[in-house]
Order: structure tokens, then sequence, then C-alpha cells
């Protein structure tokens, strides 16, 4: 199947910058994933992200959208994708329809009428029905001024459904929004998945909602360090290990090298550490018989995997510039 | 749980009828867009109340403390009715200012992200400005019900037909604000910054009669500050032509002048009709540069540097007239450098 984003060798360089923003980077997007694309502030993630979208000239490099080729074919591009901004980009003067009915003007999903009820019969129930989908039934004429920020999200989730994109870009969506948000919003993104089969290119700086992720893609310094599914990556840079403690620390020591495990000095915590890659927890703790004060599973997070991998990249640029 | 295949249900659904994409030809689809955009600017305009009532305050403020007292305590120094002079330029400065605007809001929307919504359709560029420029002209009709009303508050004679005719301009000063709207913003990134500018653009050419409104440069002799500074402005430009439309201001006749030669100008509305009695009309200059842009070169009256007298020109009666001038036309009375008779260009 052919990818519906293709990327090769993309280069942006900003006017009288020393390095370039985006540098030679390429990778490809597979139909129907969720695709999360990660790096610290200024790495290029929304450099390649408004490249992707044609808002932003790159300076060199090839890049295909939807079967769509950025240079010779932007507006087929656009044509094809949806886009959830940083920051909400609805006209807060408008009813949330209103919005939603100048979206679809500007897309042509539906000829433009100045009133909704002139509006076709097709247009009304797709809004509806999707309103529905996102809750927001019966406060699409409520004027935006009084929507909170978990609200805008959904009605920008809505209007970027109108036209059915068959790429959604999804940049920082739950920037600003309040736990419970985030997870309703998430649970609509994840139907919407399921139902159209959108490709999502999400990011984000919460490495929670990149972990059910079909591929995780980082971004560092204007070049990728890694391209792995989220497993891989946290089996890569972290071990899973268990934390634990006794009153006879010694004794205990000596137990579970008797075990065959290594025990280390876990340094943040002041622990011990075992690691148990290859073996399950319950494995090691069935056989110890000293008494335990502390007993900790410790399975890393995508975010700790992320920060080991900054950390590590860090002490890589510094090594080159020393 | 429940919520959930609700939900799953009600976006299947939706799928089912969601339409196959608009296969229109290019032309529609970006007509399509620009109507969306243009009525985008319409609704703004009307849902916002403060902005309805700035836009009609405004003008009877303007018209009506700035305007009325100016043809209070200086009108009798003017060679033309004052009041009409003004209206017009009301007219056709809102118009222009509502192109403007329609582009300057770009500003304002790069801020607060909206631009990013309009810059990823499937759409050209020109649809986005084109779309602004015509519906925040049709927006800026609303601040003219202001300007209008004033028509029978200060009793100010006008013809209807002859502001029909300035309407008739719409098209070309909206699209000539929008013009300078998008230079504009090609170097302001500021909303405050591009307030001030509107601000700024008011004062030309709407209050201020303008001296000449040829781009000569070998007339640079005779430019002073106020004339340089105006002298790029385009509305100056177009204030000069919506009068010459309306008649406004503009009460040059056809005639002779002293040389011999016949010089046609345009009817126009005298001083008289606002104040009996009054000295006869003699804003000839004004009309003759006018003339000129209408009717091109042929048409412009010869006028001698500043400072040097031309015995083509002579005074009204005993009472000599004055250049109107932008820096000068208050300075009525005096024998000025250019003097220009009523008699003469009959």
């Amino acid at each position: 199947m052919e990818p519906i984003i293709t990327v090769e060798h993309l280069t942006k360089r900003y006017k009288k910058a020393a390095v370039a923003a985006v540098d030679d980077i390429s990778f490809e997007v597979e139909p129907g994933e969720l695709f999360a694309f990660l790096g610290p502030n200024g790495a290029g993630k929304t450099t390649t992200i408004s490249i992707l979208t044609t808002t932003l000239a790159k300076t060199s490099g090839h890049v295909r959208v939807a079967g769509h080729d950025l240079d010779a074919d932007a507006t087929g591009v656009r044509r094809n994708i949806g886009i959830i901004f940083q920051n909400p980009s609805v006209d807060q003067h408008l009813s949330a329809e209103e919005n939603i009915r100048l979206h679809v003007g500007l897309y042509g999903t539906y000829s433009y009428r100045p009133i909704y009820r002139l509006m076709p019969a097709d247009y009304r129930q797709r809004i509806e029905r999707l309103a529905s989908v996102v809750g927001l039934e019966g406060q699409l004429g409520t004027p935006l001024k009084s929507y909170s920020g978990g609200m805008k999200r959904k009605l920008e989730i809505v209007r970027s459904l109108m036209h059915r994109p068959r790429v959604l870009f999804l940049d920082e969506p739950t920037a600003g929004l309040d736990p419970v948000s985030r997870a309703s919003l998430w649970e609509y993104l994840r139907q919407v998945r399921e139902e159209e089969g959108t490709t999502v290119f999400l990011t984000t700086h919460y490495l929670d909602e990149a972990e059910d992720s079909d591929r995780v893609c980082v971004i560092d310094h204007g070049r990728i360090s890694r391209l792995e599914t989220p497993a891989e990556l946290k089996r890569q840079l972290l071990e899973r290990v268990i934390l634990l403690d006794a009153l006879d620390r010694d004794g205990l020591i000596a137990e579970l090298r008797g075990l065959g495990a290594e025990v280390g000095l876990d340094e943040s915590s002041g622990l011990l550490r075992v690691p148990f890659d290859g073996k399950t927890p319950q494995s090691l703790i069935a056989r110890i018989v000293t008494p335990l004060t502390v007993l900790r599973v410790s399975d890393p997070s995508l975010e700790e995997a992320y920060v080991a991998l900054l950390r590590e990249s860090d002490s890589e640029s510094e090594e080159v510039a020393a | 749980m429940t919520a959930q295949v609700r939900n799953t249900a009600a976006l299947r659904a939706a799928n089912s009828a969601a339409p196959a994409e608009l296969r229109a030809p290019r032309l529609v689809l970006e007509a399509n867009a620009t109507f969306a955009v243009a009525w985008r600017e319409v609704l703004r305009a009307i849902k916002s109340r403060q902005m309805i009532a700035i836009n009609i305050i405004f003008p009877v403020l303007f018209m009506g403390i700035m305007g009325g007292m100016i043809q209070q305590n200086l009108g009798k120094g003017l060679p033309y009715a004052y009041l009409p002079f003004m209206l017009v330029g009301m007219v056709a400065q809102t118009m222009y200012q509502g192109g403007m605007m329609g582009i300057t809001t770009l500003i304002e929307e790069r801020e607060n992200g909206f631009t990013a919504e309009l810059f990823v359709a499937p759409i050209t560029r020109y649809t986005v400005l084109l779309g602004r420029i015509i519906g925040s002209s049709i927006a800026s009709m609303v601040s003219l019900v202001g300007v209008l009303a004033m028509i029978f508050v200060m009793q100010i004679p006008v013809n209807f037909g002859d502001i029909l005719r300035v309407l008739a301009l719409a098209p070309i000063l909206a699209f000539a604000g929008g013009a300078l709207g998008v230079l504009f913003i090609g170097f302001v990134h500021d909303p405050k910054v591009a307030d001030v500018g509107h601000a700024a653009d008011v004062s030309c050419g709407l209050v201020d009669p303008e001296r000449r409104l040829d781009w000569n440069p070998g007339h640079r002799d005779q430019a002073d500050a106020a004339d340089l500074r105006d002298r790029p402005r385009p509305e100056r430009l177009l204030h000069g032509q919506a009068r010459v439309l309306s008649r406004g201001a503009v009460p040059a006749r056809s005639g002779h002048r002293r040389d011999g030669r016949h010089v046609r100008g345009l009817p126009g509305r005298r001083n008289a009709d606002v104040r009996p009695g009054g000295p006869r009309p003699v804003g000839r200059p004004i009309a003759a540069a006018s003339v000129r842009l209408v009717r091109g070169p042929a048409m412009a009256w010869r006028r001698p540097p500043i400072g040097r007298s031309d015995p083509a020109y002579g005074s009204v009666g005993s009472r000599p007239c004055r250049l109107i001038s932008s820096s000068s036309a208050w300075r009525a009375g005096g024998s000025g450098p250019l003097h220009s008779s009523a008699s003469s260009s009959k």
C-alpha cells in the first residue's frame, strides 16, 4: 500500500539562520496510522508540520501527501488534509455553526448559503450528527465567546472532519485543556480513527497521549533521532526493573545475588534495583525470603524513554562540541 | 459504554450521509469560497452591536460637530459649500476605509490564529483577499446610514442621484483601499499599529480640499509640506473623483479665461445654494484637477508657480480669491499667489 505521507530529504533553512530548522529528514506514514511526531521545543516539529500542511515553503526535499505532490499540487494536498492547530483557529464573533459553514464553503464541500436553513439537507444532517458525536448537540448556534477551551476543541474536530480529510494533523491539540477534556477528546478521536480510517499525524508534549500511537518519530535539532514503535523505543532506551528494600539490606543483596539477579543501587530513589528484562517480575519476587519494606515494579513510560533519549542526544552534542 | 456505542452509531450515520466532494469547476469553487469569506465579514459586522453603534455615531460626530463647526466658522471664507464637500468625502472615505480594513484586520487575525484556517483551505490567496474586500465593503455600508442621516439632520443640500453616483465608485474605492491594505500588512505586524494607521488615514482629502490631483513631477516646485505628505495617498485622488461625480464642491463652469482660452468645467453646486447671497463659487482649481483625472491632461488648467501672479486668473468682483490649498485654504480673503474668478470662468 502506498504511504499516505512521504517525506524525502526535507530541509528547511530560515534566512539568516546559522543552522537548518529541519535538516534532511525522511520518513513515511502508512494510511490509517497514528503517527506521533515528538521533540523538544525548537526541534523542528512545527516547521515540519507547517511544510506538510502547505503553510510554509521548504528549502529542499520532496513531499507527497495523500497522493498529491506538495510542489505540483498544493491545493490537492490541502483538500485532503484537516488540521487542528495548537491554538484554536475559530472566529469568536461567529457561532459554532457559522464557523463550520465557513469551513465547508472554503473547502467547497457544500455550496455556501448565508443562512443555516438554506444550506443543503446533507450538510444539516452531517453537522448535527457529528455534533452529537462530540457532545455539542444543541449548542451549535451559541456564540463562541461562551464556549470553553474544551468545547472549542470539539468544534474544531467537527469542523476538520466535515470535508472528510484523509490525513488529520493535530498540532498539540490538547494544550491548555483540563484532564477530563483531554480524555474525552482522545476518546472521540479514537472513534474517528476507527470509523473513518483517518490517518492522524500528532505532535504533542503530553507523552502519555503518544503511548497508543503506532509509531513514534523523535526529532531533535532538526534531525530524526528515533523512529520506532513506542514499545521498541522503551525497550531500547530503558530497563524494566524491580525496586526493593529491606531492613536487612545486606541480607537481601546476598539473597538476590544467590538467585542470580544483578543488584544495583537506583540513584534517584536510593533503593535496590534489579532488572527483569526477559522474565516476569513474579518469578523473582516469589523466591525472595527476606522481609521487604519496599517493593516497586517499574515499567518505563514513553515519557521516561523520551527524556532518556533527549539526555543521550544532549550529551552526544556536548561531546561533539568539546 | 452506552454513550460510546451511541456516538459510534452517530458517527457511522454521519459518514453514510456525507456527500461526495463538491465536483464543480475550479472557478465555481473559488466563487463559493469568495462568497463564504465575504459573508463572514457581513456576519461579523451585523453581529457586533458596538461596531454598529460606532459606525453610526462616528459619522454623526464627524459631520455634525467637526463639519458643522468648520462650516459655521470658516464657511463664509470658503468659495464652495463645505458640508456637501465633506459629505461626499465621508461617503468615499467610508467605502475606501472599509476595503482597507477588510485586509488589515488580517493582522489581528494573524495574532489570534484565525488566518491559519483561511490559508490552509484549498483556495487561492486572491480569493481570500477578494472575499474580504467585498465583504467588508458591504459591511461598511452600515456606516453610510449615519452619514446619510446627517443629510436630513443638517439639511445638507445634496442630490441623491449624486450620492448614488459616488456609490457607483464603491468597487474602485473598496479595491483601492484593499490594495493599500495589502501593502500595509506587508510591513505592519502589530494590530495596534494598524489601528493607528487607520486613524491617520481618515484626514487626507476628507476634510481638507486637494490643491492638486495630478502627479506631475514638474509641479514639484509648487508643493508645500502638506502637499508632499498627501501626494502619494490614493484616497486623495479617490475623494477628488467622488466629488467630480457628485458635483460636490466642484463649482467650476465652462467659460473663457482672460486670455481667451475656452475651458470646460463640470456643472457644480454653488455655494449660494447654502448661503443665499454669498459669493459665487470659484473652486475652479479643484474642478480643473479633477477634470484632468477624468478626461485627461488636455483639460488641465495651467497654474503658475507659487509666488508668481498669472494674468489668467483674476478675482471675484473686487474680492480676490485664492487657490484652494490644503495648507492655505483657510487664509481666505488675502491676496494669494493665485487668483480665480467666477466671472472669468463663465
